[in-house]
């Protein structure tokens, strides 16, 4: 199966101690899932999830210069169902804005490929720039925002805009966008924002098509010669 | 105002859990919004809010987002407020609305003291 992107979903407060997605119905097993958050700083406390996933976070937590949070985290080969939400449990009342993408296809034991994140303060903002190391690969960007009023994003490099958060009068602003890739590439999570940002934390997530691997290609003519020499070693040692 | 808002009236919300009826929704949404002002909100208040679909319009109904507040309710800048926002959306593959045209939705508070909403509005896109 492809690699592709299921449901996705986003939620916000301008103050909470949780906030929770709306409930979707996922794949019951095989897919993976991302989570990408932001919230005022020192406050994350937990993820937690309806179908009982443990996510482990990608990377290091980024602290903006205004003071807010941000992070990724991810569940590979997780459980699913109907009714599948997802929550981040703060450690008191803050601002947080959240996002959710289920990946389909994806390898079910080490898919992700590359990641990075960091702090930066002049639009187009921009992740830390990867490459990715096989041919199908589901790319995912994500940025949140210290912000104030109407806060419109537009990605560049070639990735869809799937979220947004664009409210900043009231809640913490932020985008995630997708790409799919069929090659090998290197490139960055960049969004262009309108209106008036302080600081972004930008994020890249990029994960493999399962079968993938990740590993050495081989062509059968190679696969041929390999066992034939390991036919060729067997028989020579029965010999002896 | 729009058909996809709706004015929430000065409302006193009891102890325990607050259940609105269900009501149509008269647009295909993948988004909610919620804007509530409280009269007070005392610092040591709490209460939980979510939101229930049903996208067939049967007796199931299934969280649409939630969230939950306390002690206290601050505004983004961290001061303290009596107006509360939320907002969640979700969206499926195929790119139509989450929810369709006539699904019913519900919303409920969840809160251990009374709680008094002074004006608010609730908005589906």
């Amino acid at each position: 199966m492809a690699i592709a992107i299921g449901s996705t979903a986003t939620a916000s407060t301008g103050s909470a101690t949780f906030v929770t997605t709306p409930g979707v119905t996922t794949q019951v097993s095989g897919s993976t899932f991302w989570l990408g958050g932001a919230f005022g700083t020192g406050k994350f406390s937990s993820w937690s999830d309806a179908k009982g996933n443990t996510y482990a976070q990608i990377g290091t937590t980024q602290t903006s210069g205004a003071g807010s949070d941000g992070r990724q985290d991810q569940k590979i080969n997780g459980t699913g169902g109907a009714s599948h939400t997802q929550t981040i449990n703060l450690s008191s009342a803050t601002y947080a804005t959240i996002f959710g993408v289920e990946i389909t296809g994806a390898d079910t034991t080490a898919p992700l490929d590359q990641s990075g994140g960091n702090v930066d303060s002049t639009s187009p903002y921009t992740s830390p720039s990867i490459t990715t190391t096989v041919t199908n690969e589901l790319l995912i960007g994500f940025s949140c925002e210290d912000s104030s009023g109407t806060i419109v994003h537009t990605f560049g490099n070639t990735f869809t805009l799937q979220r947004e958060q664009q409210d900043g009068a009231n809640f913490m602003t932020g985008a995630m966008g997708t790409r799919l890739v069929t090659s090998t590439l290197t490139t960055a999570t960049s969004i262009t924002v309108t209106g008036s940002v302080t600081d972004s934390i930008a994020f890249i997530a990029t994960y493999k098509e399962a079968g993938s691997g990740g590993g050495p290609t081989i062509t059968y003519p190679e696969l041929e010669r390999n066992v034939r020499g390991v036919c060729r070693g067997v028989l020579s040692h029965m010999r002896h | 105002m729009a058909a996809n808002s709706f004015q929430i009236p000065q409302t006193s919300i009891p102890v325990g859990s607050f259940e609105t009826p269900a009501r149509q929704a008269p647009v295909a949404f993948s988004e909610l919004g919620l804007q509530v002002t409280f009269s007070a909100f005392p610092a040591n208040a709490t209460f939980v809010f979510s939101q229930w679909i049903s996208r067939d319009g049967g007796a199931t109904f299934d969280q649409f987002g939630a969230a939950g507040i306390g002690p206290g309710l601050f505004d983004k800048a961290g001061n303290p407020t009596r107006n509360w926002f939320f907002k969640a959306s979700v969206q499926t593959g195929d790119g139509t609305p989450f929810v369709p045209q006539g699904a019913l939705f519900k919303v409920r508070f969840d809160n251990p003291q009374p709680l008094q909403i002074a004006s608010g509005t609730l908005t589906l896109v």
